[in-house]
């Protein structure tokens, strides 16, 4: 038996129930539910980090999150909720809190504390220099928690398809009903789940990469600008 | 807040006093600790005022609570007669241009942008702040190539010069500085120093300064203030006053003991009589018998000793002053380095001016210690420490000032380097620069 078989058959690849349609809403529940993490946790590590307090917050809620198993947390949704999209999002976004979240307060308490004394002396409100001073050398940390929240999220949306709500898990969980003859089924479902991480670890990577290579150079158009001005005349 | 009534008043401070007055003010620390107690000082407007004392003596503090980076939990504070709670921080702090030890540049941030730090947050416009930033680039001495670096292309000493210029951008009329070149090599450290003291003598700023090196305070400040753990003024005072008068063991300590020498800083040279000297222009036109002349180059510029009993050997020249600018300090220094016990003076231009005996220098020393006697009040010569005695060392040195008897000479070198430049003259390493050996060993061999 090819285990390619299911992959390899274009009839698979079409239809309301096809693996375009599964990546299509695998890939919604991974986007969505980091976003809605990223909006809880990203706010509250700026605070955390900014402030220089609530530490406890960030390791006690980090640490709970974390040893919360994904599966009985949508098991607890679905039986609150009921079965949908929303409760597979809510789940998958408690799991992306606790990297985005210990990431961005580690970011900006980790910011150049010279920079940061400096700018607050020199007159920076708070909220400047959140935007000016800790931001800009939190990025990558920022962005390195995202990546890591995404790659798991991912990994663990299969789970989606436990709440009747579809995406690549669809796949592994059906095979498995079908018995042996459902193994080329399973494989494409595990197959497109590990290249869908790896094509969204590489493109945050990229990001995070882009970001760090912008801060670091200047722009044409300050160079220019910068070729007119004379000492003291302006 | 409004960046228009940000700017009309730091416009109208431009020329106003910018006095700090501290009134019993003390500062608690949350777990017991007392930074500061019961704190009065003046800082005065226009002046250098240097805080220094050991670490835990409550300067950093009592430095962070004139912007309100720390609150007291007792006392007032007032600038100008206005106490600071009256004053927003932020607007405070725009008004106070403030530099820190290792720079604390913003690192995503170029040069010139870190610069353009507190223009910006006053609103001004780019194209103006940006113009200010190349004004103030050039100010603190540094190119204008290095406008669009990032802080860690550059040196330690270039970073604080931008941190300076950063602290200037607005034209605060107070400058705080804490430990600000406490982070770079001590000849890196002689350059920034030399370069705040002449901008303030430029600008006129009033600047609130803190360091633990004692030389660093008696050559920056105006006004020094020694502080001792737990927050309280062991003596405050000119350098002059402290290093003549430690109050007591505390200060005098602390002053440390190169104190007599080093208060030489604080008397200018000017006024020496400055002899004639015979100058050559090649070691061997020494006449056998005659006293040693100066080996001078073509533009007049002394190059070393020449004396007939060692022959056409080049003697060193040992340190040199300038006539006009430097101080008693230099003057000493540069006759206790000289093979033959005379300091050479030079013109600004760098020739020859003519020497100063060891005697004259010290003889200068004597009147300037009873001067400062005088001027201190009669209990002092009634009663004078160990440091303020000249002792008995001047007269045996008399004796011995003029040219050496004894050929038992020290290293002699042959194509000696160029003296240091006379502005780096005024600035000793801190350890008090040993006074250099040849004079010593002459002196031993005379006698």
């Amino acid at each position: 038996m090819n285990v390619f078989s299911f992959l390899l058959d274009a009839e698979n690849w079409a239809g309301p129930s096809g693996i375009w349609v599964r990546i299509g809403q695998h890939v919604f529940y991974s986007v969505a539910s980091v976003l809605l993490a990223a909006l809880v946790a990203i706010p509250l590590g700026v605070l955390i980090g900014h402030t220089r307090r609530g530490d406890a917050v960030v390791s006690g809620l980090s640490n709970a999150a974390r040893a919360v198993p994904t599966l009985g947390l949508l098991v607890l949704v679905v039986t609150l909720m009921g079965s949908g999209y929303l409760p597979v999002v809510l789940a998958l976004a408690v799991l992306a809190v606790p990297p985005v979240l210990v990431n961005t307060a580690a970011g900006f308490r980790g910011a150049d504390p010279g920079a940061v004394h400096a700018g607050r002396a020199l007159g920076m409100t708070g909220w400047q220099l959140v935007r000016q001073v800790e931001l800009p050398l939190a990025v990558p940390l920022v962005v390195s928690g995202l990546r890591s929240a995404s790659l798991q999220v991912v990994a663990t949306a299969t789970v989606a398809a436990l709440a009747a709500a579809g995406g690549l898990g669809r796949f592994v969980v059906d095979g498995q009903n079908l018995g042996p003859g459902g193994y080329p089924q399973m494989f494409a479902g595990a197959v497109l789940v590990a290249l869908l991480a790896v094509l969204v670890d590489l493109g945050l990577g990229g990001l995070g990469w882009a970001l760090q290579r912008r801060t670091g150079r200047i722009s044409r158009e300050d160079r220019d600008h910068l070729a007119t001005l004379q000492p003291g005349t302006a | 807040m409004s960046s228009v009534s940000l700017r009309a008043s730091v416009a109208e401070d431009d020329d106003g006093q910018a006095v700090i007055t501290f009134e019993a003010v003390s500062k608690t620390y949350r777990d017991g600790t007392t930074a500061v107690s019961e704190l009065d000082l003046v800082l005065p407007s226009d002046q250098v005022s240097v805080l220094v004392g050991p670490s835990g003596c409550g300067k950093t503090t009592t430095l962070q609570m004139i912007n309100r980076m720390i609150e007291p939990t007792a006392g007032s504070i007032s600038w100008d007669g206005t106490p600071l709670p009256q004053i927003r921080r932020t607007t405070l702090r725009r008004q106070m241009g403030y530099v820190i030890q290792s720079g604390g540049l913003f690192p995503h941030r170029t040069v010139l942008d870190n610069i353009c730090t507190v223009p910006t947050l006053l609103g001004w416009s780019r194209a103006r702040s940006r113009s200010r930033a190349l004004e103030l680039l050039s100010l603190v001495g540094l190119d204008r190539s290095l406008a669009q670096r990032f802080p860690a292309q550059l040196s330690g000493g270039q970073q604080q010069r931008v941190g300076v210029a950063r602290a200037l951008a607005a034209d605060p009329v107070l400058l705080l500085m804490d430990e600000p070149f406490s982070a770079v090599d001590p000849v890196v450290r002689a350059d920034l120093q030399e370069l705040v003291k002449g901008l303030q003598r430029e600008l006129g700023k009033t600047i609130v300064m803190i360091t633990h090196d004692i030389d660093e305070a008696m050559i920056m400040g105006d006004q020094v203030v020694i502080m001792r753990v737990g927050g309280r003024i062991a003596q405050m005072g000119t350098p002059d006053e402290i290093l003549d008068r430690p109050l007591d063991d505390f200060v005098a300590g602390f002053v440390g003991r190169d104190r007599g020498y080093r208060a030489l800083t604080f008397a200018p040279a000017a006024g020496l009589p400055v002899a004639r000297i015979r100058s050559v222009r090649s070691a061997a036109s020494v006449a056998t018998g005659s006293s040693p002349a100066v080996v001078v180059d073509g533009e007049g510029r002394p190059l070393g000793w020449a004396d007939a009993a060692h022959g056409s050997t080049l003697l060193p020249l040992g340190a040199t002053f300038a006539a006009e600018t430097d101080t008693l300090r230099a003057v000493v220094d540069a006759a206790l380095s000289s093979p033959v016990g005379l300091a050479v003076a030079v013109q600004s231009s760098g020739r020859l001016a003519g020497v100063v005996s060891a005697a004259d220098a010290l003889e200068a020393v004597r009147r300037r210690r009873l001067q400062v006697a005088e001027r201190h009040g009669s209990a002092v010569a009634a009663a004078p420490d160990d440091g303020d005695a000249p002792s008995a060392d001047p007269a045996t040195l008399h004796e011995e000032a003029g040219p050496p008897a004894d050929p038992a000479a020290p290293r002699q070198e042959v194509g000696h380097p160029p003296t240091p430049s006379p502005d780096r003259r005024t600035t000793p390493p801190p350890d008090g620069a040993a006074p250099a050996g040849p004079a010593d060993d002459e002196r031993e061999a005379a006698s």
